[in-house]
């Protein structure tokens, strides 16, 4: 049992790199940022979630769509922004 | 550790046996640069780690000073039939066509009859075991466990006294795993045997008792009796894995060569300045692109992450290219094994135009027709990216040529990163798995199927070899009672039943002669991971790979066939699911078979998001930033372009997350709220991290928390009514008590499960086979299952 949590922390996740982040992380300058969409920089992993629920649809064209989606929110917030 | 110093070719020719040196001045122009580094090493009896480029000669580095020491020995007669030289490969397939490589000199010198060869791996005949436990041979090529295997039969055992000389291919295969770790006390024990031989004399003619190891006359002085060589294409670090090599508190000589011949490393992405084409755009434009790719060359490996998206792929190509589809085929290691050999043998052959695989064909046989590798989806590590590239032009004489093919703006950053690191050869430092306990329990007991020994030199033993140096006496004496009866929890009752070993007065000696029996069907670290039914009542929904079931827990929910479904028990090789209707998936399928980036690639993306960010903030020359993208990654000037876009857009919403700015993105869906947490760490640390972060949230709020994650951070689904201000966010990232509550996160998962039933397989305790007979994967998972709810119970009493 000892050897099996040891491989799942250490072998399976990085337990000791997420240690070291924990560490540093306080010192860290920390935002919150509310969004109206879901930033570009997000994207995968939202999309991940999202390609999950996506079952009838051919799903690179599904992230495509949905990025482009996304992309568009993105320029209106910027023209709004500006205006 | 030594250094790197080369001799010149005159003088490396006139120290080689002539006829050693004859038949090399009829086979090749030169040495090269490997050779000349390697070759005197050997000469001298020096261990050696040699890291060089696929096709740089590297095998033979490796035998010519072997043939030379083996040539020396015939000069003074014939050759007692025993090994002088061990070959360890990680593959079968390596292993065959090592022994047809290493053939072709012992031929060209006329040495046919005097120097044989034996190849012993699982895939071995019956008799041709019993030809070389009868007949001995001179080279022995084998894989870790088949080595394993023979150092616990004596009548193997003695042909191995006598060797010298140790190779292992491919080590950075070895370093990081159990494999290793297990590779390492299999050497360990041959230093053991063979260190018994007297010095000076190289074993001619001598047939050494093995079982007893004779100490006292006739044995002057003990000396370290091996030459280890240790061979790889993309070994980092390289003192601590020569280390890994010979051991601790011996020296090892450390090369590194360089090649004439050329890597050229490309990205790839359909992506043109627009980083978000019309839907479908990518995927077409990709798959046509490859195609032609395809149409233009001799032949194509295709690498894929995953092995559905090999399949996926290699389809797609058939149905673009239907005049070349019988000459396009698929390896992964889902498929039967006389079907990957077939695939093997018609692209060696030149047969294929295009291989598309998953990892499979990273490493092994010499595959020479390959004049492009293309990798579709970021190999996700510059030394993965190295090995892929190096199997194309696989030849002295030829250049290797790779593309990184990036599917999504996201990819186009990382495959950017990774070809600078390609081009740098920055390699990915190996993580070595340290003191597996399992692997312990598996030696002791392989120590003692061969002859009764004192538990103080087995410990000796154990803690020279380098994963094992920090082994304490108390985890020793710790694994001894484990394999005595069980453990405290099993023992009482079971000691009988899991009993491995007794010690008497400190020497350890088996429980029963038929655990000898038992041991040889068990050896080695790989256990098999089949696919576990999902079931719906009685209703077979499908399968899933075990690894997948691994991340779960109890209630988590998942989806299926288009279901949402959540787990409610698992059983032997079956996970009971119910509907879950509306509900929120907690766990996403396809986060089972991801790879997690190195942290070495990790570093280099913030690298460049920071040098990025800085350029984007500072100017709004896009083209000058392009041109900076350009010369400094060689991307394209479009590819560029879109990069820039992409750092635009997120600054004109949010932020980039650099430096030591923790950037939480809040974005609110219907009746969801999604946090992104941009942790830049890798996958198997952000998912280590959240599943810390999430517990304390679900501690805090209750309700349940949906995780996913990637390299770059992960995401946090909840309910509105569990939103949290950033105040309680942060005390989620306190460092206090980590260790209890990734704990106390994983007491309920089935990650620790899945790694129990390895573990107990390893360990001895679940036997995969018993002799002449095969388990079937239910049975091993049935007494897995039951000794695992034992020990969960014995160990949540104690606690």
């Amino acid at each position: 049992m000892i050897e099996a949590y040891r491989q799942a922390t250490h072998t399976f996740l990085d337990a000791e790199a997420a240690y070291r982040f924990l560490d540093e992380v306080r010192d860290f300058d920390w935002k919150l940022l509310e969004l109206p969409t879901v930033s570009p920089f997000s994207f995968a992993i939202y999309a991940s979630v999202i390609k999950e629920n996506m079952m009838l649809e051919d799903p690179t064209a599904a992230i495509e769509r949905i990025y482009r989606e996304m992309y568009a929110k993105v320029e209106s917030v910027t023209a709004s922004s500006r205006s | 550790m030594g250094q790197n110093s080369s001799t010149s070719a005159d003088d490396l020719l006139g120290r080689l046996h002539p006829q050693l040196a004859s038949w090399f001045r009829g086979a090749y122009p030169n040495f090269t640069h490997a050779q000349r580094l390697c070759v005197p090493a050997i000469l001298d009896r020096e261990s050696i780690l040699l890291t060089s480029p696929t096709g740089s000669g590297k095998t033979l580095a490796a035998f010519l000073g072997i043939f030379d020491a083996l040539l020396r020995q015939l000069d003074r007669g014939p050759l007692s039939a025993n090994v002088r030289c061990i070959y360890v490969s990680p593959l079968r397939a390596l292993a065959y066509d090592i022994g047809k490589n290493v053939r072709a000199p012992i031929v060209g010198m006329g040495l046919e009859k005097k120097l044989r060869i034996a190849l012993r791996t699982g895939d071995t005949s019956s008799a041709e075991r019993v030809k070389l436990r009868e007949r001995g041979a001179h080279i022995l090529i084998t894989t870790p466990e088949s080595l394993a295997v023979m150092l616990a039969q004596e009548s193997y055992a003695r042909h191995l006294a006598e060797c010298e000389f140790v190779v292992v291919d491919e080590l950075h295969s070895f370093a990081g795993n159990k494999r290793g770790a297990d590779l390492t006390l299999s050497l360990e024990r041959l230093e053991r045997l063979c260190s018994r031989r007297p010095v000076g004399d190289a074993g001619e003619n001598v047939a050494t008792p093995v079982s007893r190891f004779p100490q006292g006359s006739g044995y002057r002085r003990y000396r370290s009796a091996l030459c280890r060589i240790g061979l790889s294409a993309t070994a980092a670090p390289l003192d601590v894995l020569a280390r890994f090599l010979v051991g601790e508190n011996r020296q090892c000589r450390i090369a590194e060569a360089q090649t004439e011949k050329e890597s050229l490393v490309e990205v790839f992405s359909p992506i043109r300045r627009k980083p978000y084409p019309p839907a479908g755009y990518t995927g077409v434009r990709l798959y046509a692109e490859l195609a032609e790719l395809i149409r233009r060359r001799q032949s194509v490996l295709v690498f894929t992450n995953v092995r559905s998206a090999a399949e996926q792929v290699g389809l797609r190509l058939k149905e673009l290219l239907p005049e070349l589809a019988a000459q396009i085929e698929i390896h992964h290691a889902s498929l039967d094994r006389s079907v990957r050999l077939e695939v093997e043998d018609r692209l060696k052959n030149g047969e294929l135009r295009a291989v598309v695989c998953s990892t499979s064909l990273e490493m092994g046989i010499d595959i020479g027709a390959v004049d492009l590798v293309v990798m579709v989806a970021t190999p996700k590590g510059v030394s993965r990216a190295i090995q892929r590239i190096g199997r194309s032009g696989h030849s002295l004489d030829r250049n290797s040529h790779g593309v990184l093919v990036a599917t999504n703006i996201n990819d186009l950053v990382e495959a950017t990163v990774t070809a600078k690191l390609v081009r740098e050869r920055a390699l990915d430092p190996i993580r070595i798995q340290e003191k597996p306990y399992d692997v312990v329990a598996q030696h002791v007991v392989g120590l003692a199927a061969v002859a009764s020994i004192k538990a103080e030199d087995v410990f000796e033993l154990l803690r020279r070899a380098y994963p094992f140096r920090e082994l304490t006496r108390q985890e020793f004496h710790r694994i001894l009672e484990y394999l005595e009866g069980g453990g405290a929890a099993l023992q009482q009752q079971y000691s009988g039943v899991f009993g491995k070993i007794r010690i008497d007065d400190g020497l350890i000696s088996l429980a029963h002669p038929r655990i000898a029996r038992e041991f040889l069907v068990n050896i080695g670290t790989i256990h098999s991971e089949g696919f576990v039914h999902v079931l719906l009542r009685r209703r077979r929904l499908g399968s899933v790979e075990e690894n997948f079931i691994k991340q779960l827990r109890i209630g988590d929910l998942f989806v299926l066939g288009g279901r949402i479904v959540r787990l409610i028990d698992t059983g032997v090789q079956e996970a009971y699911v119910e509907r879950a209707d509306g509900q929120l998936p907690t766990v996403p399928r396809w986060n089972a078979a991801k790879m997690p980036l190195t942290s070495g690639l990790a570093r280099a993306v913030r690298q460049l998001r920071t040098e990025l960010d800085a350029q984007v903030r500072n100017s709004s020359d896009d083209d000058a930033i392009a041109d900076w993208l350009v010369e400094h990654y060689e991307i394209s000037t479009a590819n560029a372009q879109a990069i820039i876009e992409l750092f635009r857009a997120q600054l004109s919403i949010s932020d980039v997350p650099v430096g030591r700015k923790m950037l939480i993105e809040l974005y609110r869906e219907g009746q969801h709220t999604h946090y992104f947490f941009h942790s830049l760490i890798g996958r198997s640390a952000n998912d280590a991290l959240s599943r810390i972060v999430a517990l304390r949230v679900k501690d805090r709020i209750g309700g349940n928390a949906l995780v996913t994650i990637d390299d770059y951070g992960f995401l946090l689904t909840l309910r509105r009514f569990q939103e949290l201000p950033l105040v309680d966010l942060q005390s989620c990232f306190a460092r206090t008590n980590a260790e209890r509550d990734l704990a106390a996160a994983l007491r309920g998962s089935e990650l620790v499960k899945w790694q129990f039933r390895g573990v107990a397989q390893t360990g001895l305790m679940v036997p995969r086979n018993l002799p002449g007979k095969k388990r079937k994967q239910k049975q091993l998972s049935w007494s897995a299952e039951v000794l695992f709810r034992v020990l969960e119970r014995h160990r949540i009493i104690r606690s």
